[in-house]
């Protein structure tokens, strides 16, 4: 909402400077975003006056014009409009000046003739379209007549152009937030300005003087829908010129954001700006009988606003009609059919009230809002109807020269009641840890428009055992929608009396902070995303919504859950899984030139199940590029399968995964080789995650061409089953027997089949196993593989024998040949 | 028990000859320095054997051999570091090369302010909760004392959620944490005071300050005569512990359906300390996030006596702190991942 801080003026006498009052008002709830200086655009610009005006010679059109500019001495300029005249008061650009649209007004010589300064027209001073002639001012200027103070504006020649008329101003960009419609006009911000600073709030004047004519022999207004419409007010004007409103209008308008019209469209709007209550005017001739109907549209009646756009009504718009067509989408926007035009002579003004909900609902269904509908949903004031049609009535009367018609059509089925509040003291006291009398808080209720009345009360027994010696019952204005229930009043107290008086508590009675079962769970997860840290991994953060691509580009079996109402289709469902986000993540950052991909997630996933939303948390990693960073030194090689495993095997020792396995079979249709990640064994086994590398197929739709590890694992099955507690094995205290064997064994044979065998037959004495070879090629047959072996032995009790390790190691021989056909090689 | 040979210190210094023989730079005397004086030189481990010989005589022996043998070894040594000195100042090695280095990964900005803030709550006494990101209009909205007319409920405001047979859209995508707040509420009793972390949804184009998925933190304390100013208390610790001591925080009325009074919070701009510069736009503060008197609305709507009990509830937003502490202006880099980004954060 743009206030004008002149215009405020009218309605309150503070002694606050623009900033002061922007910081006043931010502190009682209305937040300034900006101060914007209204004048300043006309830097050089000052009042001058037409002293002589000749033909320049040699031109058919041009003058030279000597004008007293305050500078001390004649400026002669060169000036070509038609209705330049000696004697004029007029908008002077000094040499220098810069005018708004970056124009640099400077010395120059025309005809021989030298020109020092300009003369300019309204759209040369952007301050409206006409372009023909000089803009001519009046002397003395007029003042608003809604300008109380109106004579005393400073007025000399030489004088900044924008002190003229008082169009030096500043205006305030203010937050107004959605519960306080009743800040949406210049009256309301000074209600409160008045409220917070003490001086009297002043309603701009209103003499109508009405001539014989009664407006109810030309108007009736029948409300067919009293809920949607408590009261509609009507007034009549005529004789109307309509043409252009005068500059001061005009530029108040424009500076509250509002575009000039017409001097009767112009009014209501500055009425509704001035007062915060909408008015509508129609053209009387348009208006069939003169007989105004609110009532409900009909099922798919068809509407045109004036803003010529057709509408499909339905039984949830309101409409004000006549008695043969609609007229106005009631509280949004007039007709086409009956708006003010050119050469309308009588006008009937509309005042009314309507109810927010259904204005609110027409607005969204009708996709159309408008300065009235925006007031309208918020709450308007139902009291406030008569002053606002007859203040429109008599500044058109002021501008147009119409007459107002003697009385008003004042339908109001629905009168306003005010509510009753009880505001308890004590209890304002208690909740703001404040010690206000209670004859304080009656005046800031008071100052706001409430009626009061303290009650000595026999003391009402609150929860807290407060005593209350008083009880002050409130009756609320009628402009104060938001005021229902106590609390609202104890906010009222809080905002007038000041959030930065209430204290700053420094202590607090704490209770015992629990460690709940969440709270383990993000310790562990804390670990999840070290472990990874440590792994070189860096954390990525997805966006959850993706586009609907994503599950036939990385089928994962999972029913997505989708948006109704999406901001795009590349949003428009929630991810099933973290893959396809980190893929995106990896193409971005190689395509800006990272040769290496180390991106992990630990992220919520969502899925369609039971015909319900259902999320839980996963962990997901990719991995493109070398396996080490390469450097001067070396080169490093590509990550490969067996890095991406060793790279699994860490993290579940890093965080604690006991007894993990792996299976190589049912890997998803993503991956092109990996396996499962599994946990325990037989039924009790738990399938936690998958890792390998992706199918070509798949990383290409997401741009990647170059081969891509994947993990993912499944955040709820982790958080139950990681974070195992070590537990202490005793430390060896005798040494330990190394012996190497080197086994050939079936090509198709897998690695852990030979380790298996080595472990259950090495016996109690066999500690560790640890492949330190794989060898193919010379000395080994074609379809066999060589697997060499460091195994350790060590009994805990004694240094073992050599007799004692050839036993185990011949056993191990021994097995291994018979169960896997495994030979030894010689060395 | 092991036996010790006596003439251990004879074969040592025949052995130290014999390596001196091989030495040809300063890198050699110093691994000849590490092999017989080190730590777990061989003179270390010749000095354990003292506590396995019983025969005093022959401890005394031992003891005489080990002192001459580290003399000999020790002036050998020192000749040759004298020797190999000069060749060690011009030693080829150039340590001005890049050292090697491994990959380092990092956590994500948003997690490190995120775990700073729950970190500074944990330490004032607020438990972490979390909840459902799909939630229901009643956990939303209504629960929330959001009135029925409120925008934030428009199809124009928030995700909704596609589910069959759910034709009064009662599923959507929470646009703040405060469900959690009623989720807590509903189960425990008071005392509560809680801190809910999590992701949140709102339908804004993405741009340099808006994004449509993004973070919240929000606390709450509801207890028997909590106040206004008990509110300011914890808000004020909170910002100083996070942005400094010197940080001045600003309470400002506003609207809020969940809390009353309702308060905007502002910190004192931390760029310019409140003079105004062009990130607080020339005000001194930056707006930090809503707070309030948790509304007797809500507190009914749970089951608890607002006549009893009072409560306060305040959130913020993490892109903000930490687009603020790291002086990042376009809140979608957060989500885009560039690992020349996320790099920086390490
Ligand atoms: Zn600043």
């Amino acid at each position: 909402m743009k206030i004008s801080y002149n215009w405020l003026r009218e309605f309150v006498d503070f002694l606050q400077s623009p900033e002061e009052l922007a910081e006043l008002l931010t502190r009682i709830g209305l937040n300034v975003d900006a101060i914007e200086e209204v004048g300043a655009q006309w830097r050089g610009v000052v009042v001058g006056k037409v002293l002589a005006c000749e033909s320049l010679p040699g031109s058919a059109y041009l003058k030279l014009c000597q004008v007293d500019a305050g500078t001390g001495e004649k400026l002669p300029i060169i000036c070509g409009a038609p209705n330049i005249a000696p004697g004029q008061i007029v908008p002077v650009a000094l040499v220098g000046a810069e005018l708004p649209g970056g124009f640099k007004v400077g010395e120059r010589t025309l005809r021989g003739v030298l020109s020092r300064g300009m003369i300019c027209s309204e759209k040369e001073l952007g301050i409206g379209e006409d372009a023909e002639g000089i803009l001519a001012l009046e002397d003395p200027p007029p003042t608003p007549p809604c300008n109380s103070r109106g004579g005393e504006i400073p007025f000399k020649i030489g004088a900044p152009l924008e002190e003229y008329v008082g169009l030096k101003d500043w205006v305030f960009d203010i937050e107004v937030t959605i519960n306080r419609g009743d800040c949406l006009s210049h009256l309301g911000v000074a209600r409160e300005v008045s409220a917070a600073t003490g001086p009297e709030l002043k309603l701009p004047p209103v003499d109508l003087e009405e001539i014989d004519e009664q407006t109810a022999d030309k108007v009736t207004v029948e409300i067919l829908a009293p809920d949607r419409c408590p009261r509609y007010s009507a007034r009549m004007v005529k004789g109307v010129t309509i043409g252009p409103s005068p500059l001061w209008m005009r530029e108040r308008l424009r500076s509250v954001g509002i575009r000039p019209i017409a001097n009767v469209v112009d009014v209501t709007n500055y009425a509704l700006m001035e007062l915060g209550h909408p008015l509508h005017a129609f053209d009387y001739d348009l208006v069939s009988e003169g007989k105004i109907i609110v009532r409900t549209a009909g099922e798919g009646e068809r509407f045109i606003t004036l803003d010529e756009e057709e509408h499909t009504l339905t039984s949830t718009d309101l409409l004000i009609a006549d008695p043969e067509k609609p007229v106005a989408l009631a509280g949004v926007m007039g007709g086409l059919n009956s708006g003010i035009k050119a050469d309308t002579s009588e006008v009937l003004l509309e005042c009314a009230y309507f109810n927010p909900v259904g204005i609110r609902l027409t607005s969204r269904d009708r996709a159309i809002g408008s300065e009235s509908s925006y007031r309208f949903e918020r709450g308007v004031d139902p009291e406030m109807t008569i002053f606002a049609v007859n203040r429109s009535a008599y500044l058109i009367r002021q501008l147009t020269g119409g007459e107002v018609l003697k009385g008003i059509v004042d339908n109001y089925p629905q009168p306003w009641r005010p509510r009753k509040i009880n505001l308890r003291p004590g209890r304002v006291n208690a909740l703001l840890a404040t010690d206000i009398e209670p004859a304080e808080m009656t005046g800031y209720l008071q100052a706001l428009g409430c009626g009061v009345d303290i009650k000595p009360s026999p003391p009402p027994e609150t929860g807290v055992g407060i005593r209350e010696k008083a009880t002050i019952k409130v009756t609320t204005p009628s402009w104060r929608h938001d005021l229902e229930r106590e609390i609202d009043l104890v906010e009222e107290v809080a905002r007038l009396h000041g959030y930065d008086r209430i204290g700053v508590a420094d202590t607090s009675a704490v209770p015992l902070s629990v460690d709940t079962e969440r709270e383990q769970s993000r310790r562990l997860v804390q670990r999840f995303k070290g472990a990874l840290v440590e792994l070189g991994l860096h954390e990525a953060i997805n966006f959850s919504l993706v586009p609907g691509t994503d599950s036939e580009r990385f089928p994962d079996g999972r029913q997505p859950v989708i948006l109704k109402n999406p901001l795009s289709e590349d949003m428009s469902r929630l991810r099933t899984s973290l893959g396809p986000s980190l893929l995106r993540a990896a193409e971005r950052s190689l395509r800006a030139g990272c040769a290496d991909i180390r991106l992990f997630e630990w992220g919520k996933c969502f899925r369609m199940e039971e015909g319900q939303a259902a999320e839980g948390y996963k962990l997901a990693g990719v991995i493109a590029g070398t396996v080490r960073p390469s450097s001067w030194i070396e080169k490093a090689r590509p990550f490969n399968i067996h890095d991406m495993k060793g790279m699994i095997e860490q993290l579940s020792s890093k965080i604690s995964l006991d007894k993990v396995n792996y299976i190589y079979y049912d890997i998803p249709e993503y991956l092109k080789i990996g396996g499962c990640i599994a946990i325990g064994e037989g039924d009790g086994q738990r399938i936690i995650g998958r890792f390998g590398q992706m199918q070509p197929a798949v990383s290409d739709q997401f741009g990647l061409d170059l081969p891509v590890w994947y993990f993912e694992m499944d955040g709820g099955r982790l958080l139950g089953l990681a974070g195992a507690v070590p537990h202490y094995r005793p430390l060896p205290r005798y040494p330990a027997a190394l012996r190497d064997l080197s086994f050939i064994i079936d090509e198709d044979l897998s690695a852990d089949r030979l380790e298996e065998v080595i472990r259950k037959f090495g016996g109690e004495l066999l500690e560790g196993v640890e492949l330190f070879d794989l060898f193919r090629g010379k000395g080994i047959p074609p379809d066999k593989k060589s697997l060499a072996y460091h195994l350790t032995f060590r009994s805990a009790e004694r240094t073992l024998s050599d007799s004692e390790i050839d036993q185990s190691v011949g056993a191990v021989i021994e097995a291994a040949s018979r169960h896997l056909g495994a030979a030894l090689r010689s060395q | 028990m092991k036996t010790i040979d006596m003439r251990y210190f004879a074969f040592l210094t025949d052995r130290l000859k014999g390596d001196v023989k091989d030495v040809s730079s300063a890198g050699d005397v110093e691994q000849l320095r590490v092999k017989y004086l080190g730590r777990k030189g061989l003179l270390s481990k010749a000095s354990q054997n003292f506590k396995l010989i019983e025969e005093p005589d022959d401890r005394r022996f031992y003891g005489r051999g080990f002192s001459e043998f580290k003399k000999f070894a020790t002036s050998v040594i020192e000749e040759l570091q004298a020797k190999y000195q000069d060749e060690k100042r011009i030693d080829k090695v150039d340590l001005t090369l890049p050292g090697r280095r491994d990959f380092s990964g990092g956590l994500h900005p948003l997690t490190q302010v995120l775990e700073e803030i729950i970190d500074i709550f944990r330490g004032m006494g607020f438990t972490v909760e979390t909840g459902p990101e799909a939630e229901t209009v009643y956990y939303n909205f209504d629960a929330l004392n959001t009135p029925h007319w409120h925008p934030a409920r428009d199809l124009t405001d928030t995700f909704y959620l596609d589910i069959p047979g759910d034709d009064k859209l009662n599923w959507l995508l929470r646009t703040e944490t405060s469900p959690v707040q009623i989720r807590v509420m509903e189960r425990k009793r008071p005392p509560i005071r809680i801190i809910a972390p999590g992701r949140t949804y709102r339908k804004d184009k993405p741009d340099a300050t808006h994004s449509p998925v993004f973070m919240q933190v929000e606390g709450l304390y509801v207890d028997k005569g909590v106040t206004f100013a008990d509110l300011k208390g914890t808000v004020v610790a909170f910002y100083r512990a996070l942005f400094g001591p010197e940080t001045d925080s600003r309470f400002r009325p506003h609207f809020f359906p969940f809390t009353e009074p309702s308060a905007e919070v502002d910190v004192s701009c931390l760029f310019c300390r409140g003079e105004g510069c062009r990130v607080c736009k020339g005000s001194g503060w930056l707006e930090m996030g809503g707070s309030g008197m948790v509304d007797p609305n809500v507190l009914e709507g749970v089951g608890i006596d607002p006549e009893v009990y009072s409560g306060w509830a305040f959130g913020l937003g993490i892109e903000r702190i930490a687009m603020l502490k790291y002086g990042i202006e376009d809140i979608r880099l957060f989500y885009e991942n560039d690992i020349r980004f996320l790099e920086q954060f390490d």
